[in-house]
């Protein structure tokens, strides 16, 4: 038992590092803000923080209103109606989440331009395109459509465990269909549209690539223009943006605990309503949908890559060494994300330990701050912290540790039910049995765990491969990942190469979000 | 036959004294003594909460008690010297704690605890050193407990009474000096489970090991042990054999625990009580008021004709095949009598009722009555 103790206590101090840890790049950002030399109230009351503020905020919003009801819509039009292709539907609907907002936003851009596809299609019939898709709308656009899923996904999953009995018991009850939909369907679901919201709205106020793209200055962009030449105006505007999110997430919690419990149950026979005349609108708003979200991405994409009709110039070793620079970089966070909430999870699952539960608050904290903060924070630490600094400056180990602080967060939860997954008693079997601790762990948890802690990394390697502002910021001079590649290839000169790279990464993207997100996805 | 028999088993008896253990505020075992012969099975019988798994999982090492003594076959398991007031009789000062993987204590679980990514004989073996592994000891302990051919397969396609089986034979397997079961028939269907009862009392009487069988049913606990321990909050109410726990209780809780008994109050005089069945006699040393608890074996209804000690209105009738019990009252007061198979009477009959027993238990009388 003395070993034990000893064990318990390294773990604790394990723990309390991991807090410290992830906790540090939000601390050091509003400790910033009070000690630059510029005064920080006075900034943040600025007109160049404000109006950063204001925009943010209305698009978010508005974002935030349009993927909740399209997703809304999407799942019960696929779930609870008799929509002629409804399976078909179901598979293509979450397929928008396999691209990263700013390859979105790209393809839609190019494609618009002289020279891409929708522009040569309306040329080849005589108009000269002029719309330019930019601002406002372009990024509204773009963030809805590439977000929804982020809603459809836990909603359809909720309507199809919904039990039929329920919305059947308010008909006989004596209530028309929209009445049953409102008093019985829409509360049951209100908490996996809450959910799926917040992660809309939190994806909106720290989306980078989108609006740089789209031109739109919010918060993000904002930051971008301003951490070289203004610094305390850069600080400013994150802490904007850290009070925002922990705003939001705190709102949403405090909102959440009002709703009702959802009623258990997986049902085994859901309705089906009949949509007679109405199906047609049904058509079009899972149709235009899948055109706008699927099918024209991956369109723009491949035109895009195959040089839309000018001479190609690919150099395949450019294209190589971003694949094989974001592969490992992705690897090596995903196995350092795992080993780092593996302790965590393991103090609050086997013993809920107090530091357990202070750690496991940090890092889940974590996945509402945006990555241009972390990135912000590391990047004026390494200027400032001196010779610790300097050693850090510039190196793989920087860049590695801001995506675990962003992304840990999200292996956070499945590290923990795989821990939860090995129940007591096995441990107890095993110790009467002979089994010492090493022999337990090598014999029982790993095996049991092993396929938890994979998906745990593979969500962190998802993301991270995606990851487009901690990587422009931090990532060593010269290491250009395939996301820094594509976005700096489009504001540069639209090349092939930076379409075929981003067919490359939707391509990784998807194989894998198909093993992580939609497979699981009843599991929401 | 296999060749895992009683010779290869060192069983060893069992000591534990003054064991105390508690969970935060609550108080979960307060001092707890027992004392296990080598080769004999005691069955530790109590209403849930009572502390009996806290006691076998102290016994196995997976909990640590704040004070008391373990020994098993001479060796001390654990010792936690009281604290303050009186030190256990034999306890030494020093405290010893002996890991559970080091107690050569072999337990089924109540959720027999299979490892699921293992086979079954993987899982048999677990327990055995890896040359002990690949000899005879994973298939000879399959096939004592009759699962000799399923050694390749995983146990999630094992039926329940199967799966109840891997686990009495992965704890047997690796030879342990003492056998712990904690409810390990809780899961299985009634049919099942008096099939495999019976299938694990021969087995235990074959093999002649010390084991301790925790259970919250009195048939279990009267038809595996040699000896029954009636647990409630904590404490050892009796220990006894099957037949004088039932038949002597120590007080008016183990035999209101222990099957089902009619409650009737009276004066003690010269070792009778005056009842409403007539007098019953009862311990001579007990005087005044007292409650005689009867068995429902005790009582009879009066054959047609015989002159009955007293008249019941039936109030119900449940039959149960084998025999059937009658609810009757007198004046208010509720008796149950055991007949036999063929029960010709109805509710709302008139019966005669009568005391048949020799002798009954008699305690104190408690503040409500229980019936």
């Amino acid at each position: 038992m003395g070993a034990e103790w000893g064990g318990l206590a390294v773990l604790r101090v394990v723990c309390g590092l991991l807090a410290i840890a992830f906790s540090f790049p939000a601390a050091y950002l509003v400790w910033r803000n009070f000690t630059s030399d510029a005064d920080p109230l006075g900034l943040l009351f600025d007109e160049r923080t404000l109006a950063p503020l204001w925009r943010t905020l209305r698009l978010a919003v508005a974002v935030s209103v349009s993927a909740a009801v399209l997703g809304t819509a999407v799942a019960w039009l696929t779930t609870r109606t008799d929509l002629a292709g409804r399976s078909i539907y179901r598979v293509l609907m979450p397929i928008p989440l396999v691209f990263p907002t700013f390859i979105g936003a790209a393809a839609f851009i190019r494609t618009m331009n002289p020279g891409g596809l929708v522009f040569r299609l309306f040329e080849s019939v005589g108009i000269e395109l002029g719309i330019e898709l930019r601002g406002f709308f372009g990024s509204w656009l773009v963030l809805t459509l590439f977000t929804y899923p982020y809603v459809y996904l836990p909603v359809a999953a909720r309507l199809r465990r919904l039990p039929s009995a329920l919305e059947e018991s308010a008909r006989v009850l004596g209530d028309t269909m929209s009445q049953a939909f409102r008093r019985v369907v829409l509360p049951q679901i209100a908490t996996s549209i809450a959910a799926g919201t917040l992660l809309v709205f939190l994806y909106t106020i720290s989306d980078f690539g989108a609006v740089q793209l789209m031109r739109y200055d919010t918060l993000t962009r904002a930051i971008e223009t301003n951490y070289l030449a203004r610094p305390p105006v850069a600080f400013a505007l994150s802490l904007m943006l850290l009070v925002l999110a922990a705003v939001v997430v705190i709102g949403e919690n405090a909102m959440t605990r009002r709703l009702p419990a959802d009623a258990g149950g997986r049902s085994s026979r859901t309705t089906e309503h009949g949509l007679g005349r109405f199906a047609i609108v049904g058509h079009l708003i899972v149709g235009i949908t899948v055109v706008l979200g699927v099918i024209a991405p991956v369109a723009a994409l491949i035109d895009w890559a195959s040089g839309s009709g000018r001479p190609l110039t690919v150099d395949n070793a450019t294209i190589v060494e971003a694949s094989l620079n974001t592969l490992s970089v992705s690897v090596a966070t995903a196995i350092v994300a795992v080993l780092a909430v593996a302790p965590i999870a393991f103090l609050v699952a086997r013993r809920n330990d107090r530091f357990g539960r202070y750690a496991h608050a940090a890092v889940i904290a974590t996945f509402a701050l945006p990555g241009i903060l972390i990135a912000l924070a590391l990047r004026f630490w390494t200027l400032r912290a001196g010779a610790i600094g300097n050693a850090f400056a510039d190196t793989h180990a920087v860049l590695i540790f801001a995506y675990v602080v962003r992304f840990a967060s999200l292996a956070m939860g499945v590290t923990l039910v795989a821990v939860r997954s090995v129940p007591d008693r096995l441990h107890d079997a095993a110790s009467m049995l002979g089994a010492d601790r090493m022999r337990r762990l090598r014999t029982v948890d790993l095996p049991l765990m092993g396929p938890g802690l994979l998906a745990a990394a593979g969500l962190v390697l998802l993301s991270t491969m995606k990851e487009l502002p901690i990587s422009l910021l931090i990532a060593p001079l010269g290491f250009q990942t395939l996301t820094t590649r594509i976005f700096g290839s489009f504001q540069e000169a639209f090349v092939a190469e930076a379409g075929i790279m981003a067919l490359v990464l939707v391509a990784m993207s998807s194989v894998l979000t198909w093993f992580l997100v939609l497979r699981r996805a009843d599991h929401l | 036959m296999s060749s895992l028999r009683s010779s290869d088993l060192r069983a060893s008896h069992l000591e534990v004294e003054g064991l105390h253990h508690r969970y935060g505020d609550s108080t979960v075992l307060h001092g707890v003594d027992l004392s296990i012969d080598a080769g004999e099975c005691l069955t530790l019988l109590g209403p849930s909460g009572c502390g009996k798994t806290t006691l076998l999982r102290s016994i196995a090492g997976l909990e640590r008690p704040i004070a008391g003594h373990v020994d098993i076959g001479g060796e001390v398991m654990s010792n936690e010297p009281a604290a303050a007031s009186g030190s256990p009789a034999s306890g030494s000062q020093k405290s010893v704690w002996v890991p559970p993987e080091r107690r050569r204590i072999g337990m089924v679980f109540q959720e027999w605890a299979l490892f699921p990514h293992m086979s079954v004989a993987d899982n048999v073996g677990y327990g055995l050193s890896r040359p002990e592994r690949s000899g005879p000891m994973v298939n000879e302990a399959l096939a004592l407990v009759g699962l000799g051919d399923l050694g390749d397969r995983m146990p999630h396609t094992l039926s329940g009474g199967q799966q109840q089986r891997v686990a009495l034979a992965r704890a047997l397997a690796p030879r342990p000096r003492v056998l712990l079961l904690d409810e390990p028939f809780s899961n299985l269907d009634t049919s099942l489970r008096l099939e495999v009862r019976t299938e694990v009392h021969r087995l235990l009487h074959e093999l002649e090991i010390t084991s301790v069988f925790v259970t919250h049913d009195q048939e279990e606990a009267f038809v595996l042990g040699d000896r029954v321990a009636v647990m409630n909050e904590g404490e050892i109410r009796q220990v006894g054999t099957p037949q004088e726990v039932y038949h002597r209780p120590a007080d008016r809780w183990v035999a209101e625990f222990v099957g089902s008994v009619s409650v009737l109050r009276g004066q003690a005089v010269g070792g009778s009580v005056d009842t409403i069945v007539g007098p019953i006699t009862v311990d001579d040393a007990l005087t005044g008021d007292v409650d005689v608890v009867v068995r429902p074996e005790h009582l009879a209804l009066a054959p047609n004709g015989a002159t009955p000690a007293v008249t019941a209105e039936v109030e119900l009738v449940e039959f149960y095949g084998h025999d059937a019990m009658v609810f009757v009252a007198i004046d208010g007061h509720r008796l149950q009598v055991r007949t036999g198979p063929m029960v010709d009477v109805k509710r709302g009959d008139r019966v005669g009722v009568q005391f048949v027993g020799g002798a009954a238990s008699a305690f104190p009388p408690a503040p409500a009555p229980a019936n």
